[in-house]
Parts: structure tokens; C-alpha cells; sequence
């Protein structure tokens, strides 16, 4: 646990730690600032005439349709916390899932290129001990980030929506899907951290496991027809977290080929083994400079 | 750095008496032209207390021997032994009593010293209070909250890293390189001190002088393998002692005395200032005088010809040298 404890405290003293999660903060504020206050209530007149069929019946009974120009409502633009959040949680586990990859990899990456593991190892030389530690803290630190951004924006939503918006069908139904939600979020920025963790101990380089994860995007939605890369597709990581991230049951998450909840997070699961398991032999065994 | 402020807990030495016991250590590297050895066959023992000079060139295999000792790597074949147990085995049940500087100190440079430090004494469950102490030791501490990239080299803080556990033993992987001719003197007070208290310090230098200032022992490697072992008075005393013998009238007398001494079987050459330099020990010396007296010639002066560290060290790896070709 001290070992734990203290990769905790390396991980939240780094400044692209702090610096990511107050920059994703900052861009919401702005971003749902904007929204609140160009919402707006539905006002007749201000919407784009639509012209409305009307049929007519001549005096020898023969019908003529005509058109007439119509009046039809502007949309409601108003910021509606009850409806949008669920997208906007959805978003934010997306962009929090590719912060969590640079966190993850640069986590480990700045101690090769700095040489602190070195000194590291000098006090714990169990390196399974410091390999676990260090997934972990990086598991806990991105959920963690990723807890404080979907929170904060849920709140400024709801903010909002109170100040200058609409708030309609918030019960308890609708808390507990918000809580999934935040729970998915969650999980996948520390699977997708834990991942890039990995990728960079065998790598060395925070940047390897940045275009590892980055070059699944195209494998898995273009490539994915393809005769060759299709079935490598199927079981590319990047699906698992992006089936956790969006719902298997969403539009977004309906092309990953994964059935079910449970499958996505076993997926994600079984490569979060693989790859935490297949870097610690090699970390184990290597010489650390 | 203040020798006597970190007399904290020197913790009693118990047997082994060795502290680092190397035995036919043997580790390659694969370089893309093949494997390169870098150490090959090397043996030595550390006895404890003390502080023990490990010398060698560049590129000899001072430091892949320690990283080896150290845990950092694996040696191919051999055998080590550090304060009693195997190493990288056992390493984990002894690290808490070693404390390691390898190679240039590591640590985040957008971390202060002091937060470097409490990073690593919290892994080991160490207080607040033995960083400040080991800032203190080593000179730091008004610098201690600066960012380490600020730091000229961080080689104070890397001691300071090493020293924070209050080790028995000690291992300084080139500790005064790139220090000013004042650090150098603080980090030889340092290790005195800490070799005072009973620990055992291994400090590896390619700084002869200050070697054979600080250290009690040397062991001297060259290729890999150890060419000298022992107290640093023995090696200074050992090899081909020589004196200097000076004469009233050397343009007269010098032939004279050479064809003597070289009668009574010592070898004799002259030096620079057409000295006569004859090769005997201090405890034969005044059997020489004896011997020109014989013949006639009366000398004003015989003085013992004393060998540095670096002459010794110098002698030994070019007998290494010319003997491996």
C-alpha cells in the first residue's frame, strides 16, 4: 500500500495531470456557458416558413393540390439538463478515454525519460510490486480525472439548465441512468490509462503508445470491412473501450460488434490482463536504466 | 556536507563480515555487433566497515558491476552476494539497509529536491523528518525546495537519496563527477564520516587522489576483471619499491656506485636529474649504503621513491594492458 500510495502522489503531482483536467474544465465552462446563454424558448415567427400542401376541389369535383406558405415555431434551444446530459456524459467519456491514454503513457513514460526509475527500483527492487503499483495509481488517478471533469460538467449542465434553461424529467430513474453514465466514463478512462500504462512499460516511449491506441480509430471503423483487417478488428482494444464508453445499446455503440454490457467490459478486461500481465514479465526481466 | 549531524542509527554490523561478495561475475550485452562483455569473471569481496574504492577506466565495467550488485540487471552467470544474501533473489529482504547512487541522480526535474525525496521515502514508509535530515547532510537544504532541473548535476541530492535509509551499506556509483573542488571535499567528508560510523561505503571514482584520500581499500579493475584487490597502504608499499640515491659528485661518482650496486645484484637506472634510482625495499635500503661505502663512495642523500595511487593504477592496468594485448 505505501508503494501504492506513493505512485498515487506522483501521478496527481504532475502538472499534465492537473493542467489536463483544469484545461477539460475550463473548455465545458465556455463551451455550456455559450449554450446557456444563446438558448432560447420556442418564438412564433422566428422559425423557417414551411409551406403547407392544402387540397382543393374544383367545381367539377376535380382536386388541385396548392401549397401555402406556413408559420412554424423556432426549436426550443434552451440548455434541457433532463435530455442532453446523457450525450454530453457520453462525449466526455470519449474525450476522457483519449486524456487517459496520454495520461497513462506519459505516467511511466516521463520515468524513462528521465531515469527515475532507477531510483525507484533502488528502494523497492520488487519489480512486480513497483509494475502493479503503478497500473493501479494510473487506474485510480484517470478514473479519478475523469470522476472531477464528468462531475463538474453534470453540474454546470444542471447549472445551467436551472439558470437559463429547462429542467424536466429528472427523477429517480433518470439519476440512476446519469449514474451509469458517470460509471462508464469512469471505467473507461482507467482501462484505457491502465492499457496505454502498459503499451509504454514495453515501449519506453510515451508517444508509442499514444499512435498504438490512436491507429485503432481507422482500424476498427474503415478497416473493419476489409477481408484482411476485419477480423484482426474485431478484437482491437480501442472496441472494448469504446463499446464501455458509449453503450452497447446506443446508436454509437450499435457498429462495435460487441453484444452486450458485460461483453464489452470482459473484453476491455481480458486485454487490460494481457497487456498489464505481458508487460510485467518483460519489465521484470529487463535492465532499467 | 556536516559529517557528525546524520549520526542516527548505524545499526549494528552483524556477521557476514562481507558486504558484497562478487564471484566469477560474467555479464554481455547484445549489441547489434554481437555480445559485448562488459564484465567477465570478475571476483571480490567487500569486507564490512569502512569504505572501499572501486577504480577502474572508463568503459572497464565499474558500473555495470554495480548495477549488477545493485539489482538493476541481470548478470549472466556468477554468483552475488550483498550483506548476506543473493542478489537479485533475496535483494528485497536486505534493500531497506542499502543505499545507491548509480550513474547520474534521476529524478522528475519539475519536482523539488525535498518532494523528490518524500516520493521515495514514502514507498518505504520513511518521515518527513530523515529527508530533512539527509538534506541537511549533504549541504542541501537551502536549495531543497527548488526544482531539481535548477540543479547543476543533483549529484547532492542523489547521496541524499542514497543516504535517506540510513544504509549500512553504501554505494556511490562516481559520486564526485562534475563537483567543484568544494563539493568534492564535502562529498570525501561525507564518506569518511558515514565509513566512521561503521557503514560500509563502496564508492566507485576514476579520482585517484581522492581515492587514496578516502578509502581504506581499493579493488582495481581493468576488462572486466579485478587486477588489484587490497588495502590502499599495501598496494602503495607493494610492486618494485624504489629509492633515490644522491651523490656529492655525481658527474665523478655516479659510474662508480651504478657498477657496485650492479655487483651486488640491484637493478639501478637513473632518473631525469641523473639520479641514481635502485630498486629495494625500505627494509633492505641500508644495505645499500653499505655497499658504496665498500667502493669507496659516500652518499649525501637516500630517499625512499613513494608511489601514488595513480602510479600504481597506472602500472597495473598497463600490465593488464600489454598482457591481454
Amino acid at each position: 500500500m505505501r508503494q501504492l500510495d506513493a505512485e498515487l502522489r506522483r501521478f496527481f503531482a504532475r502538472r499534465i495531470v492537473r493542467g489536463a483536467v483544469v484545461m477539460t474544465v475550463l473548455v465545458a465552462i465556455v463551451s455550456i456557458g455559450i449554450i446557456t446563454v444563446r438558448g432560447h424558448p420556442p418564438r412564433a415567427g422566428a422559425g423557417r416558413a414551411v409551406p403547407v400542401p392544402v387540397v382543393v376541389t374544383g367545381p367539377n369535383g376535380q382536386q388541385q393540390i396548392t401549397y401555402s406558405g406556413g408559420e412554424t415555431p423556432a426549436h426550443d434551444t434552451r440548455i434541457d439538463v433532463g435530455r442532453s446530459l446523457e450525450n454530453t456524459l457520453q462525449a466526455m467519456a470519449i474525450v476522457m478515454l483519449l486524456i487517459s491514454i496520454v495520461l497513462g503513457a506519459s505516467f511511466v513514460g516521463a520515468d524513462f525519460n528521465v531515469g527515475s526509475l532507477t531510483s525507484q527500483l533502488l528502494y523497492e527492487p520488487r519489480r512486480w510490486r513497483v509494475h502493479l503499483s503503478k497500473a493501479v495509481a494510473v487506474a485510480i488517478g484517470c478514473a479519478v480525472a475523469s470522476a472531477v471533469v464528468c462531475i463538474a460538467i453534470g453540474a454546470m449542465v444542471y447549472g445551467g439548465s436551472e439558470l437559463h434553461g429547462i429542467v424536466r424529467g429528472i427523477d429517480a430513474t433518470w439519476w440512476h441512468h446519469r449514474a451509469v453514465d458517470l460509471g462508464r466514463a469512469i471505467a473507461t478512462a482507467a482501462a484505457a490509462g491502465v492499457m496505454a500504462y502498459s503499451v509504454t512499460v514495453v515501449a519506453h516511449r510515451t508517444s508509442a503508445a499514444i499512435v498504438v491506441f490512436l491507429a485503432q480509430f481507422p482500424f476498427i471503423h474503415i478497416a473493419a470491412s476489409t477481408p484482411l483487417f476485419g477480423p484482426l478488428s474485431k478484437y482491437a482494444p480501442f472496441r472494448g473501450l469504446l463499446a464501455i464508453a458509449t453503450d452497447v445499446h446506443s446508436a454509437a455503440g450499435s457498429d462495435l460488434r460487441i453484444r452486450t454490457n458485460a461483453g464489452a467490459f470482459l473484453f476491455a478486461g481480458a486485454w487490460i490482463v494481457i497487456l498489464v500481465g505481458a508487460s510485467g514479465v518483460i519489465f521484470a526481466r529487463s535492465e532499467v536504466r | 556536507m556536516r559529517g557528525s549531524s546524520f549520526v542516527t542509527h548505524a545499526r549494528p554490523l552483524e556477521p557476514p563480515v562481507t558486504a558484497i561478495e562478487l564471484e566469477d561475475l560474467r555479464v554481455a550485452y547484445r549489441g547489434r555487433r554481437g555480445s559485448v562483455i562488459a564484465v567477465n569473471g570478475l571476483s571480490l569481496t567487500v569486507p564490512t566497515g569502512g569504505v572501499f574504492g572501486f577504480l577502474g577506466a572508463n568503459g572497464a565495467g565499474k558500473t555495470t558491476a554495480i548495477r549488477a550488485t545493485v539489482g538493476l540487471l541481470r548478470s549472466s552467470t556468477g554468483r552475488i552476494r550483498v550483506l548476506g544474501v543473493d542478489v537479485p533473489r533475496q535483494l528485497p529482504s536486505v534493500m531497506d539497509r542499502i543505499g545507491a547512487l548509480v550513474e547520474q541522480p534521476s529524478f522528475f526535474p519539475n519536482f523539488s529536491g525535498r518532494r523528490n525525496l518524500m516520493l521515495l521515502a514514502r514507498a518505504r514508509g520513511i518521515g518527513a523528518k530523515r529527508v530533512d535530515a539527509a538534506i541537511e547532510q549533504v549541504g542541501l537544504a537551502p536549495r531543497a525546495d527548488s526544482r531539481f532541473a535548477t540543479y547543476s548535476l543533483g549529484m547532492k541530492l542523489g547521496i541524499a537519496a542514497a543516504i535517506l535509509k540510513d544504509p549500512e551499506l553504501v554505494v556511490l556509483d562516481e559520486p564526485a563527477n562534475g563537483l567543484d573542488p568544494p563539493g568534492i571535499l564535502e562529498v570525501r567528508t561525507l564518506l569518511r564520516a558515514l565509513g566512521a560510523q561503521g557503514r560500509t561505503v563502496f564508492v566507485s571514482s576514476h579520482l585517484l587522489s581522492e581515492v587514496e584520500h578516502t578509502c581504506d581499500r581499493v579493488a582495481i579493475i581493468a576488462h572486466g576483471r579485478c587486477i588489484a584487490s587490497g588495502r590502499v597502504d599495501d598496494l602503495l608499499a607493494g610492486g618494485l619499491a624504489r629509492h633515490r640515491v644522491r651523490l656529492p659528485d655525481p658527474a665523478r661518482q655516479n659510474e662508480v656506485a651504478r657498477d657496485a650496486l650492479a655487483r651486488a645484484g640491484y637493478a639501478v637506472t637513473f632518473d631525469e636529474e641523473n639520479l641514481l634510482v635502485v630498486e629495494v625495499g625500505a627494509d633492505r635500503a641500508h644495505e645499500v649504503t653499505h655497499t658504496l661505502a665498500d667502493a669507496g663512495v659516500f652518499l649525501s642523500e637516500l630517499a625512499p621513491i613513494t608511489r601514488s595511487l595513480e602510479d600504481v593504477f597506472l602500472e597495473l592496468t598497463r600490465a593488464d594492458r600489454d598482457r591481454n594485448g
